[in-house]
């Protein structure tokens, strides 16, 4: 999942060119499209926008792999947590995604989706009305959530040396530093 | 194709299922939820035993039940079992 800290295709305009995977946009957000050759340009002369390209190709394998490690050992109530606070620091509290879309990228069945989330909404840690999901208490999503999201954020900051996340800025009292 | 609903019922509590799933029909249904009460008795058994679920429960777009599937882990007492398990398997390793 991409939002507004990454960049999708930076690598392959820089480099050979092949993209192996379909990307989908799931949350509308505003984002950049540009022309491969722009991009190419642009870090063959600014080696500061190629270390950034670069080093985002790093996390992101990074993140891939921090999921996929986990998947098994942590309940589908700590996966599901997890995901949504990873959705906030991407796009935000209002989230249009489906009970399905939270299955398929979890790799669940959708009815396991619907007890996780019916519990978290009678909690009041979120909304959910067919197909827009609110986040109300992102703080007590996290504290339910396993700690994947802390591992990931981490090593952005170790990558990028600043953060794009309202949330982690508050827990560690970091300057935000939002990479548009 | 009809969309179905996959209902799940604690008791008197039930979890309504908003979305639905599209499926090729009642067959198909019913092995969605089989294995919808699979992985939540699973899920139930790995981690905190939370109450799972007592059934699932697909209903169609007018709301008409049609089937039912029930989940459960039964522990019988055992003077219920029908015959003495124990002994038997006791003399069966004597032999």
């Amino acid at each position: 999942m991409i939002g507004r800290e990454g960049v999708f295709g930076a690598m392959q305009a820089i480099d050979h060119r092949v993209s192996l995977n379909i990307v989908k946009v799931q949350v509308q957000m505003r984002a950049s499209v540009v022309d491969a050759n722009v991009v190419k340009n642009v870090a063959d002369e600014s080696p500061d926008f190629r270390a950034l390209i670069v080093g985002y190709e790093q996390f992101f394998p990074g993140l891939v792999q921090q999921h996929t490690a986990r998947n098994a050992p942590h309940s589908i109530e700590r996966r599901t947590c997890k995901w949504l606070v990873r959705m906030y620091d991407l796009a935000g509290p209002d989230l249009p995604v489906t009970q399905e879309f939270l299955a398929q990228m979890m790799g669940v069945r959708r009815t396991s989706v619907t007890t996780v989330a019916s519990q978290l909404q009678a909690e009041g840690l979120i909304s959910y009305v067919r197909g827009k999901l609110h986040i109300q208490d992102i703080e007590r999503l996290q504290s339910r959530a396993c700690e994947c999201h802390h591992a990931v954020r981490q090593q952005y900051v170790e990558i990028f040396g600043r953060v794009s996340t309202t949330t982690f800025v508050a827990e560690r009292g970091l300057a935000a530093d939002g990479v548009e | 194709m009809p969309r179905y609903f996959f209902h799940l019922r604690n008791g008197e509590t039930i979890i309504e299922d908003k979305e639905g799933s599209v499926l090729s029909g009642l067959e198909s249904a019913r092995s969605y939820a089989v294995r919808a009460a699979r992985e939540l008795l699973a899920e139930s058994i790995k981690y905190d035993g939370k109450p799972t679920p007592a059934a699932v429960v697909i209903v169609d777009h007018h709301g008409k039940v049609l089937l039912l599937t029930v989940l459960t882990i039964d522990m019988l007492p055992a003077n219920q079992l029908g015959r003495p398990l124990l002994a038997k398997r006791t003399s069966n390793a004597a032999k």
